[in-house]
C-alpha cells in the first residue's frame, strides 16, 4: 500500500513507507498509512491510501492525482510523537503540554 | 549470668595471644548469639562499610573510587588507571551486554565528556547517534514500482516524477546543515540536498543533465 497525494505543479506523488519503519508502528494497515501521512506530509494535505499498480513510468510527468471517495487530509502528528520523531525539543513539548 | 569460655586446641601447640589496643578508653567487643568462625564465615562486603574503596550507602548503590553514588554502581577511576574493563577468555564468548528497558529513543549507552555532554549515544531503537555515525541510510529501487530495498532511519520514499526522489527520515536532523553522500550504479550522476529536517532530495539525472529514473540509488546522511 501506498500514499498519493498532488503536487503544487499538479503531478500525482507517491509516497511509499519503508518496511523496517512499517514494522515499527501499531494498528491496521490502513492505521499504518494514515500515521505516515500524518507524520511525512505537510498537515492538510490531501491524499489517498491505494495499492493501485503504478509500475508503467513512460508517461511520470502525466500522472495526475484525482480526488476519490477515501480522500483523506493530513493532520497534526501528536506531541508525544512530535517528540518521539524530534519534530520537536523536548522544551518545545513541555511548553505545549502544560 | 552467662558465662565467657576461652578453650585451647588439643593438637596445636601455637600461643594465641589477644592484645589491646594503645588506649585509655573502655571497649567491648560483643559476641553474636550463635555459632560464629572468624574467618571463612565473615562476609567480605558488609552494606554498613564506609570504606574509600568501597562504599554502599543506604539505598543500596556501591561507590568504588568515589564518596557518594549517583548510580547503582559508579566507578571513579583516578590516576592513569582504567576504570572499568571486562573481558572474556571465550573467542565466542559475549564479553559484555547491555540491555536496555524498551525499544524506543531512549539510551542504552552514553560516552561522555569531562562536561558531561555526551559524545556518542547507543538508542534501544538501533540508532547510533555521535559526529561519526550516520544518521541515515538508504538502497531504493527507483525503477518500476519504488521501494526501499533497505534503509535505516528512513520512514518513507517520495516518487515526485521521474529521476525525482524524496529520503523522509523517521527522526529529524537538528538543522539542515547535514550532509548527503550519493550512489547509483546506471546514471550519469546524482543532485541532492537537505529541503528540511526530515526530508531530502535525492535526484538522478542522466548523460544530458536530464532526470531519469535509477534502479539501484544509495544515499547515507551524517550530520547533528
Amino acid at each position: 500500500m501506498k500514499i498519493i497525494y498532488a503536487q503544487d505543479n499538479g503531478t500525482l506523488a507517491q509516497l511509499v513507507p519503508a518496511p523496517k519503519f512499517l514494522a515499527t508502528l501499531e494498528g491496521t494497515d490502513e492505521e499504518k498509512l494514515i500515521h505516515i501521512a500524518n507524520k511525512d506530509l505537510p498537515t492538510g494535505t490531501p491524499y489517498e491510501i491505494t495499492d493501485e499498480l503504478l509500475d508503467d513510468r513512460t508517461f511520470r510527468g502525466a500522472w495526475e492525482y484525482v480526488a476519490g471517495a477515501d480522500e483523506k487530509t493530513s493532520e497534526d502528528l501528536s506531541l508525544d510523537d512530535q517528540l518521539k520523531y524530534n519534530k520537536i525539543t523536548q522544551e518545545e513539548y513541555d511548553a505545549n503540554a502544560g | 549470668m552467662s558465662k565467657v569460655k576461652i578453650q585451647g586446641h588439643a593438637s596445636g601447640t601455637g600461643v594465641l595471644t589477644i592484645e589491646a589496643p594503645n588506649t585509655n578508653d573502655d571497649s567491648t567487643i560483643t559476641l553474636p548469639d550463635g555459632d560464629v568462625t572468624l574467618g571463612a564465615a565473615t562476609p567480605s562486603i558488609d552494606d554498613n562499610g564506609n570504606a574509600t574503596a568501597m562504599t554502599i550507602d543506604s539505598t543500596e548503590q556501591i561507590s568504588i573510587g568515589a564518596a557518594s553514588g549517583g548510580a547503582r554502581l559508579l566507578v571513579a577511576a583516578t590516576g592513569n588507571e582504567t576504570g572499568f574493563q571486562v573481558e572474556s577468555s571465550v573467542a565466542a564468548e559475549t564479553t559484555a551486554v547491555l540491555k536496555g528497558g524498551g525499544t524506543g529513543a531512549v539510551s542504552v549507552l552514553e560516552c561522555r565528556d569531562s562536561s558531561n555532554s555526551a559524545v556518542l549515544k547507543v538508542y534501544q531503537d538501533g540508532r547510533g547517534l555521535s559526529q561519526f555515525t550516520a544518521k541515515a541510510w538508504c538502497n531504493f529501487n527507483g525503477t518500476g514500482t519504488i521501494a526501499f530495498r533497505d534503509s535505516h532511519n528512513c520512514s518513507s520514499l517520495t516518487d515526485n516524477g521521474t529521476g525525482e526522489y524524496r529520503v523522509n527520515l523517521t527522526n529529524a536532523m537538528a538543522n539542515t546543515s547535514y550532509a548527503i553522500l550519493q550512489g547509483q550504479e546506471n546514471r550519469n550522476h546524482m543532485k541532492t540536498e537537505p529541503i528540511s529536517t526530515t526530508q531530502f532530495l535525492c535526484d538522478t539525472l542522466n548523460n544530458s543533465h536530464a532526470n531519469a529514473d535509477s534502479d539501484n540509488p544509495q544515499c547515507l546522511v551524517f550530520g547533528d
